[in-house]
């Protein structure tokens, strides 16, 4: 990542051969393609037009290069002219990863923006499901310079938002061993409370864990015994440096990954996010491991059908041919599919729903859309609650109400009624 | 002739500052004056060259805050190089009130223009120690608000921290508490210079990047930037260091990156391969 950033520093002084391996690099490496977009997105506006186009193209097709690039759009924000802001928003509304970025680099410098602009971002929060998870993110990462009064209320935010809660607990889990004692144990408190802020906690130390003493370590690993969310989380952060890991490591996953199920979902989630970065003989291991492990398997498709429409053609009908063997793969990879659906084109839209024959299919599809129901557009949102009677025998309908239910207390309030009220 | 020092002192053909030449100016003046062809040319690219007296110093700043939006440059490099000038001379500004920052037409564009915003933060960073102490609140505090601000100022105070007394080093690392663009770019900066320290310095500051990242990355930054200058023992340290600090490490790939094209052959291959 660090090596990412330092090219993007100099970008526009690289000499265009050299230029040319870094932006291709940036395809087959994860974390190099994020740091470089970082510093990319952060003197976006000294680049030269031609290489800005070349740069916003990339950000279409390169899911983790747009998260970069929103990062450090976002940190410098505020100094954007305002058209440019605006066309940010937009792109933003479209591209998940990118407006995920851009909550983090705004998150970053919260502390420094006026109460309105903080209250338009909390706004923008519960329409965007990525923005939620990178203001999360960038607010709990540089925790340590907010004030109290500020503390409580992005707290009190993460009982409402599910998607900011995940994003504050990954931002405050990655910094976890630089906190004092007295915070890290009341963080430690709070996943008891908050299913996705203990999600985000354990994804962020997850992420960080080879720099973590054998104390801290364990405890990870402990308290993924007692708590399935944390679990989850801990074993995404691990499948984000999956292939950074030591043979040691890797070994003590694989071994956690047969004892706990929700670890092995979340391990799974974030190797399949970052599958197409990975070399081939580890996709190829990877996909072995899918017959061995079906919450393995949920989690890989999961983690792939959250990029599924960036992913080439080639690939996409690859990945439903090895889907349509495995079941659990291929519910993961339709919930993906669905907690991104808003953003999906109505093309890709059309196309979905036309493999909704296949009942793991619909039935991920709707857990997928039904956990993101917040986040979904009003069509969207009308669609499925038009749609929802508990008495049909649907595998869709029936998708769409574990996934409600599984986002339940971050739902907003006159929903939990309605869906009371149905229910009787 | 009106690049460099005279520019300083015309303005659109209007004198506003005007001083008897100094005794000996050749001497002074063969830093910046070199043959181009069949011409003499001057430039004073470090704008250090000539030392203004404090009265030519209010005389100038009133004349470009009164006719701010006038004498204002355009491009982005020539704003900034404005910017660290007003910061230099940020307490000849005339103001009514002494914690008064910036006016506020000065503040408006500031907002506007990122580099400016980082210039007189680098300015104001050089000046801060010989200011009064309410300006200097107001400075620090500013840093807390000012995003592009924090990171000139930032920049400024890591490369002079080497130069500092004891209380005035210790009077910057408690500013890392403040913001993330402060730790990270003070960070950047002093880590560069981190070899420059005493060993005592150098322990204090590997303690406090165990308890802030921000600050870690930024000395990480810093050091990968000159990795390949430092004496081998200190680069094992460093490495050995990074081991159990996320946050440095990824510093020190930013260093690297950025020193990329100076690295050699065998190291940059090294850094691609990871």
């Amino acid at each position: 990542m660090g090596v990412g950033m330092g090219f993007a520093c100099n970008f526009s002084y690289l000499q265009q051969d050299l230029r040319t391996v870094v932006f291709n690099k940036s395809d087959n490496n994860s974390e190099f393609a994020h740091g470089l977009g970082i510093y990319v997105g952060f003197y976006f506006r000294s680049l030269p037009l031609d290489l800005q186009t070349a740069i916003l193209e990339k950000a279409e097709t390169n899911f983790v290069f747009a998260r970069g690039l929103g990062f450090g759009l976002g940190y410098t924000f505020a100094y954007l002219p305002e058209e440019f802001q605006r066309e940010l928003y937009v792109k933003a509304s479209k591209n998940v990863y990118l407006a995920d970025g851009i909550g983090q680099g705004l998150g970053f410098v919260f502390k420094h923006l006026s109460q309105q602009f903080k209250e338009q971002l909390y706004h923008l929060c519960n329409t965007n499901i990525g923005f939620g998870y990178g203001l999360g993110y960038g607010i709990g990462y540089c925790y340590k310079y907010l004030g109290q009064v500020l503390r409580e209320e992005v707290f009190q935010r993460a009982e409402e938002d599910g998607a900011f809660a995940y994003g504050l607990g990954y931002g405050l889990g990655r910094s976890y061993i630089f906190r004092p004692i007295e915070l890290q144990n009341q963080l430690l408190l709070r996943i008891e409370k908050n299913q996705e802020f203990a999600k985000g906690l354990g994804a962020g130390w997850g992420f960080n864990i080879v720099y973590q003493s054998d104390e801290l370590q364990h405890l990870a690993f402990r308290i993924a015994e007692n708590h399935p969310q944390f679990a989850v989380g801990l074993g995404m952060g691990l499948g984000r440096v999956f292939r950074y890991l030591p043979r040691e490591i890797k070994e003590h996953v694989y071994e956690k990954m047969k004892l706990n199920p929700q670890f092995a979902v979340g391990l799974g989630m974030y190797i399949g996010h970052v599958f197409i970065y990975l070399t081939n003989e580890l996709q190829e291991n990877i996909l072995e491991m899918v017959n061995i492990n079906s919450e393995f398997a949920e989690g890989l498709g999961y983690g792939l059908g959250y990029v599924f429409s960036l992913h080439a053609k080639e690939f996409q009908k690859q990945i439903l041919e090895i889907s349509e063997k495995n079941s659990r793969l291929m519910y993961g990879l339709a919930a993906g599919i669905g907690n991104n659906f808003e953003y999906l084109s109505p093309e890709f839209k059309t196309e979905f729903f036309k493999i909704g024959g296949n009942i793991m299919f619909a039935e991920g599809l709707g857990y997928g859309l039904g956990y993101s129901f917040k986040y979904q557009g009003k069509k969207e949102q009308e669609k499925i609650v038009n749609n929802l009677t508990f008495t049909e025998d649907s595998s869709f309908i029936h998708g769409v109400v574990v996934g409600l239910g599984n986002a339940y207390l971050y739902l907003p309030e006159y929903f939990q009624k309605e869906l009371f009220a149905r229910l009787a | 002739m009106k690049r460099g020092w005279l520019q300083n002192y015309i303005h659109e053909g209007e004198v506003i500052y005007c001083e008897g030449p100094a005794s000996e100016p050749l001497q002074k003046l063969s830093i910046w004056i070199y043959l181009s062809g069949q011409y003499y040319a001057m430039h004073d690219i470090s704008r250090e060259a000539i030392k203004f007296k404090d009265y030519a110093r209010v005389k100038i700043m009133n004349y470009l805050t009164n006719d701010f939006l006038q004498v204002v440059p355009k491009s982005d490099s020539q704003i900034y190089s404005f910017g660290i000038f007003f910061g230099k001379n940020i307490e000849y500004i005339p103001r009514d009130d002494p914690r008064t920052f910036l006016l506020d037409n000065i503040y408006g564009f500031m907002k506007s223009k990122r580099y400016f915003e980082i210039g007189i933060g680098q300015g104001s960073g050089e000046s801060i120690l010989s200011l009064n102490e309410d300006l200097k609140e107001e400075i620090c505090r500013r840093a807390e608000i000012d995003i592009e601000f924090a990171r000139g100022l930032a920049d400024s105070l890591g490369r002079s921290f080497p130069l500092l007394d004891e209380s005035s080093q210790e009077q910057m690392l408690d500013m890392i508490d403040t913001s993330d663009p402060f730790a990270r770019f003070f960070g950047e900066s002093l880590g560069a210079a981190l070899d420059h320290l005493p060993k005592e310095s150098q322990n204090k500051i590997f303690k406090l990047i165990e308890k802030d990242l921000t600050f870690a990355w930024g000395i990480g930054s810093g050091l990968g930037y000159v990795f390949t200058s430092l004496e081998k023992s200190f680069q094992t340290e460093i490495l050995k260091k990074a081991e159990r600090n996320s946050e440095l490490t990824v510093g020190l790939g930013v260093g690297f990156g950025r020193a990329f094209t100076s690295l050699h052959k065998s190291f940059q291959d090294e850094l691609f391969a990871k």
